[in-house]
């Protein structure tokens, strides 16, 4: 099939087929993009995570200095 | 201290799913309805819209979460704000992906300064794509040679971990196969059996039928393709597109004029004019031309008979003229692809060849046996057009090895994933593939590149129902001859490494084989670096003997470097198992469709049995044939039957052996003879024999072969029929072989005098051979004294220290 423009769609079918490809794209996109929320969820809670550690760690060091210079 | 989020990310992720699932009816994209150019416009526009809008939204998402986690910590501001970017990052270039394929579905619909450009040549969109991406392209290189990419590719593909990924998320694995076939019109499973094979994945076991082995390893391998894809997307490799800008580069595509043909032998002048041009500059040498030369006129023939007069389904007819010019692209491309793989093949070890060896003497040869036999056979849906596919798949599925990850330092478990880089490579040149076979054309070259790793053996399927003059294909045929022919490239004939067809080479192989059965398995860094030093001397050699070109030999330098072990030797001489004689395809009694396979054992794989042991020897054989469904206990008396044939002389008892030798599954059928040379009519049969002879003198300065017999002579009596006088016969006959120190001479004292209390046990007799095995004769001590010389003085360094 010869594609390339507007002018090389001549029929129903070829409309119907490329309306379906366009369908296709858009759900594969979306399973697409529903990946990738969960990765960024994903990567977003491991942030979230470590930086809680570093607060954990700076209070404790915070408390450990506070401790000894009393 | 610092507050909390009140809420985690995975809340706000679940809570926004509940939002998307309350948009209101009639939103989704339907193409239902959609009859005209103008209502096919506003569907691609609007469909573009929302998904402009939906990556827009998840840009807006991921920075208010970034932002509320750094908020109320009250640090990180930094990261947060950078991991908000690459991800908004990320699903924008995902909205784009898909907004040039909707503009090209919609049939250049969108406006002229959002139209993506159309590439029907491979190397225009190489060209292209290299101009804009030579910083990655750099950095990737100097990522290669260092072998960070393996680093970041992981310890395992995502081929090898594709049990363990779609066991892990069942749903998402199925729901992206029945997706894939639903949208490529294939028949969908019915759920029950989906949700039965997820449990079996999950529980660890592959089912037994022939059918349901398909659609599980075509569904993991589809779910390790959308793994491999996050790699790509994290810029760990460049993917298809890599492959191309490298194929442009290293073939020196730069200038090369497009060209018009007006016949067949115009275009194999053509063709045959760039292949001498790759001789001349030794990227190739005489014979590979001429390999390449016949697999791409046979292609050029197969595709103006199957094409000419026809049309694709739902495509535009092609004039003659256009017909010839694209089988020209088509033969000019295949013998750049196949001149491409050869090149970079000769600089990895990854396991077997992948240039014209595997691909015209090994694939292309047996799929013509294949396609020969199937012509003969009534009721089987064959035609020229599924001749085109297989002809070209053949070429493609490899292509991956050729990858940046593949080729990389210590690349080969990322070379695993080859068939996912290969399908990368033909969806990112939808266009062309679509303008030479057509769209469902396109869909099948894809699925089989992916798939093609795994047998399929189901002759009976048809194709689509097709208009007049128009063409389909039978996909499931088409999958079955490509994935037999690949299977079955086993043994060395169509298998061996080009740099092990040198029997110099061998030399070096046997000596680390025969370190490692004396080290216990052991190969010190130093001593590797000998050995590499050995086969580098080789190189030199046939480098100085006009054998090889400079680049072939920095392409085996490269690979020795980076990728020999002693695992390169493993794979290697197993692959001397013997030859694959003929396939073709049978009527079974059942009225199936299965191939018949004959498999040839040669003197070289007696010897490989004898030095080696057994196993090695069958080794070949043994997978090619487990990938057809047989089980090791199906297989376990074979290396048995096979030495008694080849000790054989009664006509009617080597008939009789024969008989037994013959192995069926429900996939395929093997007949194992034997023969005492390789019988391969051409230039390979020099080199196994050159082979042949040097695991005779191995055989003849070694005592491997002795060793082994005698514990073989012990394990073929009964064992309540063995005495302890067997034990000391052993051990003096060992004796007399071995050449022993006060130490050495000792311990065998010591294994004589066990052997004697356990000669009826078995595991007793194998922790014998295991230690003794370990002693050498004199003149393997004299094989070995520089290589030993080069452990102790490394042992002693430290100490020196």
């Amino acid at each position: 099939m010869r594609r390339g423009g507007t002018d090389m769609i001549d029929d129903r079918d070829d409309i119907a087929e490329r309306a379906r490809a366009i369908e296709r794209i858009y759900t594969e996109f979306t399973q697409r993009l529903e990946a990738l929320r969960r990765k960024h969820t994903e990567e977003i809670s491991a942030l979230l995570t470590e930086l809680e550690q570093k607060k954990i760690e700076e209070l404790r060091a915070q408390l450990g200095s506070a401790s000894s210079s009393t | 201290m610092a507050r909390m989020p009140a809420t985690r990310p995975e809340q706000a992720q679940r809570d926004s799913e509940t939002a998307s699932e309350a948009l209101p009816a009639g939103v989704e994209v339907r193409a239902e309805g959609v009859e005209d150019v103008e209502q096919l416009r506003v569907l691609t526009q609007e469909t573009a819209e929302r998904v402009r809008g939906e990556a827009a939204a998840e840009r807006e998402r991921v920075g208010q979460l970034a932002r509320g986690v750094s908020e109320r910590i009250g640090t990180g501001h930094a990261e947060a704000e950078a991991l908000a970017e690459r991800q908004g990052e990320d699903a924008e270039a995902l909205a784009r992906a898909a907004e040039v394929a909707l503009a090209e579905a919609g049939g250049g619909v969108p406006s002229e300064s959002e139209r993506a450009p159309r590439h029907a040549s491979l190397w225009e969109k190489a060209r292209a794509w290299r101009e804009a991406n030579g910083d990655r392209i750099r950095a990737i290189k100097e990522r290669q040679k260092s072998g960070d990419i393996t680093h970041d590719y992981g310890k395992r593909g995502v081929v090898n971990e594709k049990l363990r990924l779609c066991a892990k998320s069942p749903d998402a694995c199925a729901g992206r196969y029945l997706d894939r076939l639903r949208a490529t019109g294939r028949s969908i499973p019915d759920q029950l059996r989906v949700q039965s094979l997820l449990e079996s994945i999950a529980n660890g076991r592959m089912p037994t039928s022939a059918r349901e082995v398909v659609i599980v390893e075509e569904m993991t391998q589809e779910f390790a393709y959308e793994e491999y894809g996050e790699k790509k997307r994290d810029g760990v490799t460049l993917g298809a597109e890599g492959i191309a800008a490298d194929m442009f580069t290293e073939l020196d595509l730069e200038g090369k004029e497009e060209r018009t043909v007006e016949s067949l032998e115009q275009a194999a002048e053509a063709v045959r004019a760039e292949l001498q041009e790759y001789v001349e500059k030794g990227y190739l040498n005489a014979k590979e031309m001429q390999l390449i030369m016949e697999t791409t006129a046979k292609f050029g023939a197969a595709y103006t008979r199957a094409f000419q007069g026809k049309r694709f389904r739902g495509g535009a007819e092609r004039s003659e003229a256009e017909v010839m010019q694209h089988a020209y692209e088509a033969m000019r491309d295949n013998a750049r692809k196949i001149a491409f793989q050869t090149k970079l093949d000769k600089r990895v070890f990854s396991g077997s060849d992948h240039g014209t060896r595997h691909i015209c003497e090994g694939c292309t040869h047996f799929s013509e046996q294949l396609m020969g036999s199937l012509k003969g056979l009534e009721g089987v849906d064959f035609k020229d057009q599924d001749e085109v596919l297989i002809r070209q798949v053949v070429i493609d599925h490899d292509i991956g090895y050729t990858t940046d990850a593949a080729q990389a330092k210590g690349g080969f478990e990322a070379s695993k994933d080859h068939p996912c880089a290969g399908c990368d490579f033909v969806e990112s040149n939808k266009d062309y593939y679509v303008d030479k076979y057509g769209e469902e054309g396109y869909e099948i070259i894809r699925d089989v590149v992916l798939n093609h790793s795994y047998s399929q053996s189901e002759y009976g399927g048809s194709r689509p129902v097709a208009g007049e003059d128009e063409l389909t294909y039978n996909r499931d045929l088409i999958r079955s001859v490509v994935s037999t022919v690949d299977a079955m490239g086993a043994t060395a004939e169509t298998k061996a490494m080009d740099m092990f067809r040198y029997p110099e080479t061998i030399e070096v192989l046997q000596n680390v084989k025969l370190y490692t059965e004396t080290h216990g398995g052991v190969v010190e860094p130093e001593v590797l670096d000998l050995f590499k030093m050995d086969l580098n001397t080789v190189v030199d050699t046939l480098l100085a003997g006009g054998k090889i070109s400079s680049e072939r030999a920095a392409g085996y330098r490269s690979a020795i470097e980076n990728q020999f072990s002693p695992h390169t030797v493993e794979i290697t001489l197993g692959q001397f198992t013997g030859v694959v004689r003929e396939m073709k395809l049978t009527r079974r009694a059942d009225g199936t469709v299965a191939p018949e396979i004959r498999l040839e054992v040669s003197r070289l794989a007696a010897l490989v049995g004898d030095n080696f042991g057994d196993e090695m020897a069958l080794k070949g054989f043994v997978k090619a044939m487990q990938d057809f469904g047989l089980s090791r206990t199906e297989l376990q008396n074979m290396a048995g039957l096979v030495r008694q044939l080849q000790s054989e002389t009664d006509p009617v008892l080597r008939e009789a052996l024969q008989q037994q030798l013959t192995y069926a599954s429900e996939r395929a059928t093997f007949v194992i003879s034997e023969q005492e040379t390789a019988g391969v009519p051409d230039e390979r049969e020099q080199e196994l024999a050159a082979i042949t002879e040097r695991f005779e003198i191995f055989e003849r300065e070694t005592i491997r072969t002795e060793l082994r017999q005698q514990f073989d002579r012990v394990r073929a009596v009964a064992p309540e029929a063995r005495t302890p006088d067997m034990a000391q016969i052993i051990v003096d006959e060992l004796r007399g072989l071995f050449d022993l120190n006060d130490r050495e001479a000792q311990l065998l004292d010591v294994l004589g005098v066990n052997l004697k209390d356990g000669i009826q046990n078995d595991q007793i007799i194998d922790a014998t051979q295991d230690v003794v095995t370990r002693l050498k004769s004199k003149s393997e001590k004299e094989r070995l004294q520089r290589y030993e010389d080069a452990a102790a003085v490394a042992r002693e360094e430290p100490r020196a220290a």
